[in-house]
């Protein structure tokens, strides 16, 4: 799929949509349409509104919570409103899927 | 908690549901360009990461509904953090909390979940906020 707006600085969620579902088919084939996230649940987080400010190191980190995102991001299934919230937790997923998978 | 892969991707689907796909590349017209009036921002590279309200191109029903939804989910955060600051053990599904190796860890712990819980009622109110210009200027 090529996306055709892509200029460099702008980001394609539909694009993202397109990757996602290439990576759950692909681990999907290699025996990990689901991860076990063993012991992890609390995990370190700069703030988001933090992050991208290079001028200042965040002085302190937040512990997010991975089945709280999870619980939360589950009630879009049942057609609730999508949040940025919710965008912010599927990343916090993912990275913890990428951790998992290496095991 | 089983972490599956697909139900994110099927979670994906839903937050970009009203993303439309982009349109096939198709010929240009053999027309002349219609002169760019001096003001037109056309390039993303001109305007990028400054954001335009996008809930002023939805409806005002939608908005109303979206706004109503924002609310409840602020209060219900603030429920939570309130619950959380509480209660912290009611959480600690996995012992990370109260096995702790020590009492700074589990203060480390507690402060940063609050922290956290804080900045998403911080997103959502933010959110809010342009719901609520988008209604003003409706």
């Amino acid at each position: 799929m090529i996306d055709q707006n892509h200029d460099g600085s702008r980001l394609s969620l539909v694009l993202l949509l397109a990757i996602m579902e290439k990576i759950a088919t692909e681990y999907g084939k290699r025996g990990l349409s689901s991860v076990d996230l063993g012991e992890r649940q609390y995990y370190h987080a700069v703030p988001s509104d933090e992050m991208f400010n290079m001028a200042n190191t965040p002085s302190e980190l937040i512990i997010g919570d991975l089945e709280d995102d999870y619980n939360e991001l589950k009630r879009l299934i049942n057609d609730d409103m999508p949040t940025a919230v919710d965008m912010e937790r599927l990343g916090r997923l993912l990275i913890a899927a990428s951790e998992a998978v290496l095991e | 908690m089983g972490g599956a892969l697909r139900l994110l991707g099927k979670i994906i689907g839903r937050i970009f549901k009203s993303s439309k796909r982009a349109p096939k590349a198709r010929p240009k017209p053999k027309t002349k360009p219609r002169p760019k009036p001096k003001n037109e921002k056309t390039s993303c590279k001109e305007d990028c990461g400054k954001q335009t309200n996008p809930y002023k191109k939805r409806s005002r029903t939608e908005n109303e509904k979206a706004a109503k939804r924002e609310r409840e989910l602020i209060e219900e955060h603030k429920k939570k953090l309130e619950d959380y600051r509480q209660n912290p053990k009611k959480y600690d599904n996995k012992g990370t909390y109260r096995n702790a190796p020590n009492d700074e860890v589990r203060k480390k712990i507690y402060e940063g979940r609050i922290r956290a819980l804080e900045k998403q009622i911080q997103k959502h109110e933010g959110e809010l906020k342009k719901l609520e210009e988008a209604l003003k200027n409706d």
